[in-house]
């Protein structure tokens, strides 16, 4: 074989593979060397290499301020702590004219935000600065209605589905005592409309968040009555199904939050006036296997916890929990200390609307995934 | 050569691109899905396996990676990540771009993972035209073209020339 001296003489698969394991940032740069390099990158194939070696980062969301930063784990054994890249920070104002927009969730490099004001959804690739405006659902749901939304990708089928959940009453709210049913629609990116998916077997708060495991979308249900404290909707068969409730957890969803730790599903419990209990489904969908995982005693420093939603975000390589309480309030716990420490994440000043600067956050990981390849999808870039 | 070794049922003979032997115990070897392959099906130990594709200096260097992780047990993880990045440490391109190459044809996943992994450590964070200056690669675009695709990522390209 001839000495191969330039990358070029590598075959272009290896030369993916290579490209895949270098950071976001370069990767684009890289389009800018030559041109098969440029067609390279943009090939699904190289999408989807780069986004199996992606690591997930912290989408933090200011809410007002329509700009989201994605900020980098620095996870040693020794130390941790969130790198910031002024870079890394994306303006999603441009997208639509005004209204103010909240966070659905992020898959495969896939962000979901809707606007409330407006009722409009949006998804995004913030990496290839690439979104599309989803068509109106059939079912328009005025504010303040109960509205619940989740986005999700099926394996199975490759598919990437949104799922809009809203309340139908049964008779006019206006003639006093009124009964209402929960109804589904779903919109499969790429085929440019919403299906109807019938009745919705369970009730759920307004703006809840959802949590992506398995092929599933979970929620938190409300109802006071249900056996259940999770509803799980299959992506790929569009089916919904409960989680039996964690044991001893009292109903309702007040101060508490589901989330994912290490992979697994949690359920985070800030109910009672001591502890903080953070549950674990140690077996995917088996509900025996609900397991207390973490307690945190809400004592002397740590009373300033009480009363408030808390969501784990990430287990830290020490053992170190990373958690957002309330949504204002980013901090690590420390189990050995009991303490925990404040996390600092970036404030836009320039756009504050809101007297308290709250924040969404959610995990992300960044991927080359383009809208492009969807097929009834008109993409807009920003 | 073979025939002065004992036990040489247990040995197989490796024929370098430019005509060069290497004698290699069948337990190292076995670090190579490829020649695992040969040796499940017909191909007699006796054989000298020619690899046309990979020249001596690389070859010798293949096999001193497999030789390393054929005899460590599985519980020095440790101690085999630090030969490996010793093993790459002062390696120039040329040299690790035939190494990815033979660990592609020789299908030996670990070796391919690391030296990958080096080739794309020495470009990260680095400006698009030193790439082309480590990586020998001609720009093929016209300077039209090349300030066209920069428009389209300007965002990545902040703090960069």
């Amino acid at each position: 074989m001839d000495f191969c001296s330039s990358i070029n003489g590598l075959p272009a698969f290896i030369i993916s593979d290579i490209l895949s394991r270098l950071p976001t940032k370069t990767v684009i740069r890289c389009k800018s060397v030559c041109k098969s390099w440029r067609n390279l990158l943009l090939e699904p194939y190289f999408a989807n290499l780069h986004l199996s070696r992606s690591p997930a980062s912290l989408i933090v969301h200011q809410v007002g301020s329509d700009i989201l930063n994605l900020l980098e784990f620095q996870d040693e054994f020794d130390g941790h702590d969130l790198r910031y890249d002024p870079v890394m920070k994306f303006d999603l104002r441009v997208c639509y004219p005004d209204g103010q927009i909240l966070l659905v969730g992020s898959v495969n490099g896939l962000l979901c935000f809707c606007d409330y004001t407006n009722e409009c959804l949006f998804i995004c690739n913030p990496t290839v600065r690439q979104y599309v405006t989803v068509p109106e659902p059939k079912h328009r749901t005025r504010y303040p209605s109960m509205i619940v939304y989740g986005f999700g990708f099926s394996s199975i089928s490759g598919q990437y589905k949104l799922v809009q959940i809203y309340q139908k009453a049964l008779s006019d709210p206006a003639l006093g005592n009124c009964s209402y049913e929960n109804l589904g629609e779903v919109y499969t990116l790429g085929t440019g409309k919403w299906r109807s998916i019938g009745t919705v077997p369970f009730g759920y708060d307004l703006r809840l968040y959802s949590v992506t495991l398995n092929g599933n979308i979970h929620w938190l249900i409300c109802d006071m009555e249900s056996p259940y404290s999770i509803c799980a909707f299959d992506i790929e068969n569009e089916s919904f199904r409960g989680f039996s409730s964690v044991p001893g957890l009292s109903r309702g969803t007040l101060y508490k939050s589901l989330g994912l730790l290490e992979g697994r599903l949690c359920v985070s419990d800030n109910s009672s006036n001591s502890d903080l209990v953070i549950w674990v489904m140690k077996e995917y969908g088996v509900s025996e296997s609900w397991t207390k995982e973490i307690v945190i005693r809400l004592e002397s420093d740590l009373t300033c916890l009480l009363y408030a939603q808390v969501t784990p975000i990430k287990v830290w390589r020490n053992g170190d929990i990373l958690m957002l309480w309330r949504d204002d309030f980013l901090c690590s716990y420390n189990a050995e200390r009991n303490s925990l420490e404040q996390v600092v994440v970036p404030r836009e000043s320039a756009h504050i609307v809101h007297r308290f600067i709250t924040y969404e956050m959610m995990l992300h990981v960044a991927s080359f995934c383009s809208l492009k390849d969807f097929a009834m999808e008109k993409v807009d870039m920003f | 050569m073979a025939s002065s070794i004992e036990n040489n049922n247990e040995k197989l003979t490796l024929k370098s691109s430019d005509g060069e032997e290497f004698l290699v115990e069948k337990h190292v070897a076995l670090q190579s899905t490829l020649l695992q392959n040969m040796l499940d099906s017909d191909c007699s130990s006796a054989d000298v396996i020619p690899l046309p594709k990979i020249d001596a200096r690389t070859l010798a260097l293949v096999l001193g990676y497999c030789k390393k992780h054929a005899d460590a047990s599985s519980s020095k993880q440790g101690e085999l990540n630090s030969f490996d990045s010793e093993f790459l440490k002062d390696m120039d391109m040329g040299a690790l771009f035939n190494l990815v190459l033979a660990a592609n044809f020789m299908e030996i996943k670990g070796l391919l993972d690391i030296a990958a992994q080096k080739i794309a450590d020495t470009i990260k964070d680095k400006p698009h035209q030193e790439v082309r200056e480590i990586f020998h690669v001609e720009n093929d675009y016209t300077p039209e073209e090349e300030a066209a695709v920069r428009e389209e990522n300007r965002w990545a390209f902040e703090g960069f020339p």
